[in-house]
């Protein structure tokens, strides 16, 4: 069985299968012999080809953290479903810019349809206690506004969106 | 106590835990202040009692000032402990309580309102004798600030005068871009702190931040408890404090602790509060500002000198005498303190939220945690990111660092991106553990603090991943062996 797992964006596709009862793990060409073993509420010894590292493992809904060799890690698991469904929906010709972080709006310098160019101011936000410009990547028609000045936005929230011209 | 009965603590985190725990101790009765969100949250769940309080955002809860009377009234709390933040800092705050009868742990409001104003107070400083850095006051003359401004000799800062805690702070290395950044400097003062003032001082280049905490009582007798170096700051914010600061040798030391301890005698200070200083590579140092309340990296010094501070601040709050003089303040050994922030590094310091699953503190010779937060509590972007501090005593720096990288890696919190991992790399780099550090020391070696995750890692992941993925296991044709030996710890 197929699954992409996600370590800091970049994406893992693993196979898990078994034979004579040890899980075969395949990463590319390689094939690992993993185990693992389940200590306490949490804590397992997982071998990998003979080798056991103690590591603490706690899941939600999408992603699995994992505590091991000193150090936590986020690994996403991608929805095999969701990604036959409907997966990326970018616009190919547009230009989508997202807030890095949570943040404020301070002001907005363009409206949906305004023709702007490269380098021109958009929107300032406020994130982190900095102001920061989010100004167009390339000459572009506005397409849609995200915020009024004063809202506030979560992460990855759209901010402004470009139609590009063709070049 | 003398006078004080109980106290009602308006703070929350590990600041509201950290001043619990002296309270308990010290036998006082005590109340935590809190507002819905941190109901699970370690202080609420510690506290003899506790008083719901609300507002238009939880934040605004904790500034209320009607909110801190009110629980102060049906609690029958005589005394208020305002941590750091919030209002801790607020001379109306603390003149209110002053006129409804209420013990105020901390200064004067005078002393509050004279150095919590970075202008007033340089002034009143710089008045006395002691060093400033070279600079430009807007409300000398608005009208020529900029020009003014500009002729400090570049590269300046630009700060709002009523700031803290590095809120709308601007280096401008050049005069072409200055008006721009004193109208950028300008809103940003209007929206933290509803004043637009502003002044511009000389930058110094590859300062350090060096800070002494002092201590005052009613009857007249100032002592230092030494310094802390907080020079390792992302976002002008401090992540990494220790004490010694490995820069000075013992005599530049007694002059920057003498310096402070003046400053303070010069103000009449009560309590605890800390003078930072900015600290150049030369060695010339410079009156930064005066923070008139407990500093977040005080264990620390706590570490190093063997005082309870918050029990300290609760007797002279009391009216005693500190009742020991500079000589009995001895600095024993190394401590360092590691902020545990909810932000992920890799993607310019965001701030992550996410539940906690689980939570396990390092513990070994040394180590002390003052944490925040509990297992199942939600991490949220209402708050600072701050969630817990890994503090580390040791007979010297080079074991003290070594013990702290081993607490770090020892730190176990799931559920949402912490800065762990960075804060060890950093104590784990060359010009760290030779104690060659400046405030830039973070954005100069930002690449060598990039965070990678090498191959064998990675498989040991992707293994672990699919070995606790049940529907993964569940799909594999065999039976999986894993699945059915944990059988019996399933719930």
């Amino acid at each position: 069985m197929k699954r992409e797992y996600q370590i800091a964006d970049e994406t893992h596709e693993v196979l898990l299968g078994k034979k004579q009862g040890t899980y075969q793990l395949t990463l590319g060409d390689r094939q690992l012999e993993i185990a693992a073993e389940r200590l306490s509420n949490g804590e397992y010894m997982i071998d990998l080809n003979g080798r056991k590292q103690r590591a603490s493992i706690a899941s939600d809904d999408e992603t699995t953290f994992i505590h091991i060799a000193g150090r936590a890690w986020a690994i996403n698991r991608i929805d095999p479903f969701e990604k036959i469904m409907g997966g990326d929906a970018g616009a190919a010709s547009g230009s989508t810019m997202l807030s890095p972080m949570p943040g404020t709006v301070i002001s907005v310098h363009c409206e949906a349809g305004q023709s702007v160019s490269e380098g021109e101011t958009l929107m300032v936000i406020e994130s982190m206690k900095l102001e920061t410009s989010i100004n167009a990547p390339r000459d572009g028609i506005v397409d849609q506004v995200g915020f009024v000045a004063g809202d506030t936005f979560d992460q990855k929230a759209l901010l402004v969106s470009l139609e590009i011209e063709d070049e | 106590m003398q006078n004080i009965d109980k106290v009602l603590i308006v703070n929350r985190g590990e600041i509201a835990v950290r001043i619990l725990r002296t309270l308990k101790v010290s036998g006082i009765p005590n109340v935590v202040m809190h507002h819905q969100v941190d109901s699970g949250s370690p202080a609420v769940l510690e506290a003899d009692e506790t008083y719901l309080i609300d507002g238009e955002t939880p934040v605004a809860a904790y500034l209320d000032i009607e909110n801190i009377l009110s629980a102060c009234r049906a609690t029958g709390a005589n005394a208020v402990h305002p941590g750091y933040g919030f209002l801790a800092e607020n001379a109306t705050f603390a003149r209110t309580l002053e006129e409804a009868g209420i013990i105020f742990i901390g200064p004067t409001a005078d002393v509050i309102e004279l150095m919590g104003d970075k202008v007033s107070a340089r002034k009143f400083v710089e008045e006395r004798g002691f060093p400033v850095a070279p600079s430009a006051i807007e409300d000398d003359n608005p009208a020529t600030f900029v020009e003014r401004a500009g002729q400090i000799g570049f590269p300046i800062l630009i700060k709002p005068s009523a700031g803290g805690g590095g809120k709308g702070m601007r280096i401008v290395h050049e005069g072409d871009n200055l008006a721009e950044e004193v109208e950028k400097g300008r809103r940003e003062g209007e929206r933290y702190f509803a004043d637009g003032r502003l002044f511009a001082e000389k930058f110094i280049e590859n300062p350090r931040h060096i800070e002494v905490q002092v201590f005052g009582d009613e009857h007249g007798n100032v002592v230092h408890f030494w310094e802390r170096e907080c020079s390792i700051q992302r976002r002008f914010q401090k992540i990494i404090e220790e004490t010694p600061s490995p820069a000075l040798n013992q005599e530049q030391r007694v002059a920057i602790c003498e310096s402070a301890v003046g400053i303070a005698a010069a103000v009449n200070y009560r309590g605890a509060g800390t003078v930072e200083f900015i600290y150049a590579p030369n060695g010339d140092f410079f009156f930064l500002e005066m923070n008139t309340r407990l500093q977040v990296e005080h264990p620390v010094t706590e570490m190093v000198t063997g005082f309870d501070l918050v029990h300290e601040q609760l007797r002279v709050a009391d009216g005693e005498a500190l009742g020991y003089v500079q000589a009995d303040i001895i600095q024993s050994g190394h401590a360092i303190e590691c902020r545990i922030c909810a932000e992920d590094t890799e993607r310019d310091f965001a701030p992550a939220i996410g539940d906690i699953l689980r939570l396990k503190f390092p513990i070994g010779p040394g180590i002390r945690i003052d944490s925040g937060v509990v297992e199942n509590q939600a991490v949220t972007t209402a708050f600072d990111p701050m969630l817990a501090k890994v503090i580390v005593h040791a007979r010297d720096r080079q074991q003290c660092i070594t013990r702290t990288r081993q607490a770090l890696k020892d730190f176990i919190l799931l559920g949402l991106t912490t800065n762990t991992a960075y804060l060890e790399k950093i104590m784990a780099h060359p010009k760290f553990i030779s104690g060659d550090v400046n405030t830039g020391f973070l954005a100069e070696y930002a690449d060598d603090l990039k965070l990678e995750t090498e191959q064998e890692i990675i498989d040991l992941l992707l293994a672990a991943t699919a070995l606790t993925d049940q529907q993964l296991c569940n799909s594999v044709a065999e039976v999986p062996e894993l699945y059915a030996a944990m059988g019996h710890w399933r719930n």
